[in-house]
């Protein structure tokens, strides 16, 4: 758990064991007669489950004002119909809730899954119109106007998940503040607020614009933040990565004038062409895409090209690939931006051969990943009612004659749809459409499709392990010995086109075929983690994402006992065997698309379901919940079986410690940030909680500043503190460990800054004029000697963010 | 703008005892000041003084309103008041549902310059109390552009300097005064240690400038 949840949790979780009370054998596949006979009535199933739910809904404290909403429903190969629902007050639905009501095949219903928010007591209020909050949402993310409309959806909004800074890596690895996603308002005094959830798409892909945001009902203030899109950072026919592949086309009637393309018209005259669009698979329309333009009103999974070059959006612009004839691609490298032209080569990707391999890649990786879904598990697509993706190639950064390349791809989950960069050969990078970037996006689909995973923080973790789990076992069905055929998922890759190419991610695109990840030893990357610690969750999610990668490499493949192997683990020194690739990938698989009930869900939660989902599938005490509980252990989330809990070091979610005489004091404004108002005065540490008494000693270290000793019991003791270095305004990490385990820590970020803006040795109110002379998000128009030296950020300009951590850090060392 | 201090309309009756000399107590039994009578200052031109607010103060609490130069828009005020916090304590205020808006009753009036009808809730305001001196400080975000043609370009049109706030027609900011328990009648020292502005100078910029806030003479009766 981190400390972020525990806070003042007043939501019911009743989240039964169903081993204990159900599964009493391991459950058994459906004949398909029998299996398509359920799924033709899954109206009325779902229907009962919602029954069921309503009638039982006082259990979970839920009352008359409170109701529930279903959102989607699956059929799995056992005949257990999971139906999700979200929690409704008055109508409106409740963020961060979720239940998921089952049905087996004998229309019995099954325990149930449910975070609901029981304690929900809100007036009717005078809200902001829906025009309003569009207005607003241009008007927090600094831009005027949007090729889609904002949608907007009123939600009640939980207030503990009211977002606060966030952090990032910059170009050289270093956390900074993430100025995009951190949210300076105020915390909220109520539990539970009006809100409207607003999607905007700025329709400019690659330029960080699909956000998301959450915007108080009635002031209109941004409550919570976060991108749109779930997508990877460098981390990075005839194909390029996958050999000449078996694709299926279908013949299209092409005008020439339905793009919008701001240059030269250099689409082929109107006429019957092939496309990439495959309709062997679904025959479902894309909803989302249906109503962008008449030719992606198609049924199938189609491919596009996305023609940035001559154009300012996606949506007008993305073309079908155009062939009149059968072959496609030339298996070679893009070499649109190595070429140094642009303008051509950009341009005329759709109508050469050469720009149409990418388009191969990803076609097959898609397609390919559909398969293994549906033959290994059972599942129709990512949604499991057969909607189909839609696949965008040649996506770069940047729009009309103005374009970097793509060193990425990423998955948007409110149209399904897929991006993939072109990559840079120069830079070292193909493009990215190799088959374990193809199925890590789709992995993405199948957990937006299941569970709403939050995109940050733990949750945005598990999600990209999730995608990585199944790109992984996604590559293994297909470069194992049956070459994609059979619904088992092998243990070997013996046709994989690089050694140790499925264990990693990105050796194909790279063009030293170096590993971007690594999943049995996360850390070799530099900066993803092999272990949970408290704090992990303030750094990036492709980094979050170690401990789920490592813990499910264990499950299946073992941990050594061995110190020093690259698949060792302290935490677990006597080493695991793994229950293999085809038991784990169930396991996780079924936990995910049928028991994630938390869009919240850390790491214990995830350990949690895939215990109970272990157990329904495999049997009670068996040796697959021994392996699950042991993978765990091993990344440092819960015990091991038959193991003791284990140390457990976490930081204070609020820290305000000051020195006696008044004039410091530390405190976090939110999701573990500490602010030190620098006044060159000794800093006193706050002191780190433990969870087992027994520790007595840690050690802090401030970014190498010094080192401090703080005691248990004490409290505050010699050596604790450390003197702030002049002016300088940065971040400090703040790490503390264990002595009786060293294996154990926890980590938060302090931020410290100069308040002292008018350089009279005081810092009181009058220094935040400073700020205000400065508070805005430009350089050039700001006469030089109206910028003091605030740049807090260390940026030339101070924005809502400094502000906020001025006025905290102000009243934290003034009030006395 | 909103009135953030229901205690403003709330018609509390002033009821003085009239004391009359109290030299005829003997000194083993001094009595204890039961009032607090505070004398408005008189400033001069260009100068912003602390007035007594007759409406929200009680015989125990003193409420002053910061008011500045007739007719005069700013940017920002702040100030630190020294008092002698053995007779008398900085006091808190509260909003309409109870909830503490701190030792500052902030009632600036924003003005856009462009558009007057427009709210511009741009302020980074503070108030805390560190021993015997209390710091205030509200100031505008000086700086507004109308457009981001990138992230950290030079903003499009030039509207700087655009949102003021009038600090004469209505006091700026209130800050309030407890008397203390079991003090004895006499003067109570107030002073203004410090005091800073920004002017407002229609579209350019200014530092801050040092400024003179007034202050009354404060007796405990
Ligand atoms: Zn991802």
């Amino acid at each position: 758990m981190t400390r972020r949840y525990r806070r003042g949790l007043t939501w019911l979780a009743l989240a039964t064991v169903s081993g204990a009370l159900w599964a009493v054998s391991p459950l058994q596949p459906l004949a398909k007669e029998a299996l398509g006979a359920l799924k033709a009535r899954e109206d009325n199933r779902a229907a009962s489950v919602a029954s069921y739910l309503g009638g039982i809904k006082a259990t979970f404290g839920l009352k008359a004002s409170d109701d529930i909403r279903e959102v989607r429903r699956s059929t799995d190969e056992f005949g257990k119909t999971h139906v999700r629902f979200v929690q409704t007050y008055q109508g409106t639905p409740v963020w961060a809730s979720g239940l998921l009501g089952h049905l087996d095949a004998y229309g019995t219903p099954e325990p149930v899954q449910a975070k609901v928010f029981p304690d929900i007591n809100l007036e009717t209020a005078d809200l902001l119109t829906r025009e309003e909050v569009q207005h607003y949402s241009l008007q927090r993310l600094g831009i005027t106007e949007t090729k889609l409309p904002v949608l907007v959806d009123k939600i009640v909004f939980p207030t503990r998940f009211q977002d606060g800074l966030k952090l990032r890596r910059n170009a050289d690895g270093q956390l900074v503040i993430d100025e995009s996603y951190s949210v300076a308002t105020a915390r909220k005094p109520q539990p539970y607020v009006w809100a409207y959830h607003v999607v905007v798409r700025e329709g400019q892909v690659g330029e960080g614009a699909c956000t998301e945001m959450i915007l108080d009902g009635t002031t209109g203030q941004v409550l919570k933040k976060w991108d749109g899109r779930t997508y990877d950072t460098p981390a990075v026919g005839h194909s390029q990565y996958n050999g000449t592949v078996n694709l299926s086309t279908n013949p299209f009637d092409w005008v020439n004038g339905w793009q919008d393309s701001w240059g030269p018209n250099l689409m082929p005259p109107s006429g019957t062409y092939a496309t990439l669009r495959d309709t062997t698979r679904t025959m479902n329309h894309n909803p989302i895409w249906a109503t962008s333009a008449p030719y992606m009103d198609v049924p199938g999974i189609a491919t596009y090209w996305a023609d940035n070059y001559y154009a300012t959006s996606l949506n007008n612009n993305s073309v079908p690939f155009l062939n009149a004839g059968t072959e496609w691609g030339d298996g070679m490298p893009f070499a649109g931006f190595a070429a140094g032209n642009q303008a051509v080569t950009i341009a005329t990707a759709n109508l050469t051969v050469n720009g149409q391999t990418v388009a191969v890649d990803a076609t097959y990786g898609v397609v390919s990943t559909w398969d293994f879904f549906k033959n290994v598990f059972g599942r129709e697509g990512m949604d499991g009612q057969g909607t189909p993706p839609a696949v965008f190639v040649h996506v770069n950064n940047g729009f009309y004659q103005s374009m970097t390349p793509m060193l990425n791809a990423y998955f948007v989950s409110y149209n399904q749809s897929m991006y993939f960069g072109d990559g840079d050969l120069s830079q070292g990078y193909g493009p990215f459409a190799s088959m374990d970037v193809t199925a890590h996006e789709m992995g993405h689909g199948i957990v937006a499709a299941s569970g709403d995973l939050f995109n940050g923080y733990e949750p945005g973790g598990i999600n990209e392990a999730t995608a990585d789990v199944f790109s992984a076992m996604t590559r293994f069905y297909f470069w194992g010995p049956n070459q994609g055929t059979g619904s088992t998922i092998p243990d070997t890759a013996p046709h994989a086109p690089l050694e140790d190419a499925v264990w990693t991610t990105g050796r194909q695109i790279t063009q030293d075929h170096s590993a971007i990840r690594t999943m049995y030893k996360p850390s070799l990357d530099g900066y993803s983690y092999d272990q949970w610690f408290d704090g992990m969750y303030l750094d990036d999610v492709h980094f979050t994402m170690g401990p789920g990668n490592r813990a499910f490499y264990f499950l299946a493949q073992g941990a050594s006992t061995t110190k020093g192997d690259l698949t060792y683990s302290p935490l677990l020194p006597g080493g695991m065997a793994g229950i293999g690739n085809d038991k784990a990938a169930r396991i996780w698989f079924r936990a995910i698309t049928t028991k994630l009930a938390d869009p919240h869900m850390d790491y214990q939660g995830l350990r949690t379901i895939l215990i109970e989902t272990a157990a329904e599938l495999f049997g009670e005490g068996g040796t697959e919940v021994t392996a699950v509980k042991n993978a765990f252990a091993a990344v440092n989330v819960g015990a091991s079986a038959g193991g003791t809990e284990p140390v457990l070091v976490s930081i204070p979610p609020q820290i305000e410690v000051g020195d006696d005489d008044g004039g410091v004091a530390w405190h976090s404004v939110t999701n573990g940030f500490v602010i030190v108002p620098m006044t060159g005065v000794a800093q006193v540490l706050p002191v780190p909680t433990i969870a087992r008494a027994t520790d007595l000693e840690y050690t802090w270290s401030l970014g190498g500043l010094s080192k401090a000793v703080v005691n248990l019991g004490g409290k505050i003791i010699d050596g604790k503190s450390f003197i702030a270095p002049g002016l300088n305004k940065k971040f400090f990490g703040l790490k503390v460990t264990s002595h009786q385990d060293p294996n154990q820590f926890a980590a938060t970020v302090a931020y410290v800054c100069n308040m002292d803006t008018n350089s009279d040795t005081e810092f009181d109110a009058l220094d935040l004029a400073a700020y205000a002379l400065s508070w805005g998000r430009f350089t050039a128009a700001s006469p030089s000697s109206a910028v003091p030296l605030v740049d807090v950020t260390d940026n030339s300009w101070v924005d809502d963010n400094d502000i906020l951590m001025a006025r905290e850090a102000f009243t934290k060392s003034f009030n006395h | 703008m909103k009135n953030w201090n229901s205690l403003i309309a709330a018609p509390f009756l002033l009821v003085f005892l009239a004391c009359g000399g109290s030299s005829s107590r003997t000194a083993s039994t001094p009595e204890k000041a039961t009032s607090m009578t505070y004398t408005d200052p008189v400033p001069a031109a260009g100068e912003w003084s602390l007035l007594k607010d007759p409406a929200a103060s009680t015989p125990t609490r003193l409420v002053l309103n910061l008011v500045g130069p007739t007719g005069t828009l700013f940017r920002g005020v702040g100030f630190n008041l020294k008092v002698d916090s053995q007779k008398v304590t900085f006091s808190t205020f509260k909003d309409g549902n109870g909830v503490s808006l701190g030792y500052m009753n902030d009632k600036g009036i924003l003005h856009d310059l462009d558009d007057a009808s427009k709210a511009v809730p741009c302020l980074a305001s503070a108030a805390g109390v560190k021993g015997d001196t209390l710091s205030v400080g509200i100031w505008q975000k000086c700086l507004r552009f109308t457009g981001y043609p990138s992230y950290y370009g030079t903003p499009t049109g030039t509207a700087l300097m655009n949102d003021a706030m009038d600090c004469s027609t209505t006091p700026v900011l209130q800050v309030a005064l407890d008397l203390g328990k079991d003090v004895l009648p006499g003067e109570v020292s107030m002073v203004i240690s410090k005091a800073a502005i920004i002017p407002n100078h229609g579209k350019s910029v200014d530092l801050p400038l040092s400024a003179t806030v007034r202050v009354g003479t404060l007796a405990l009766k």
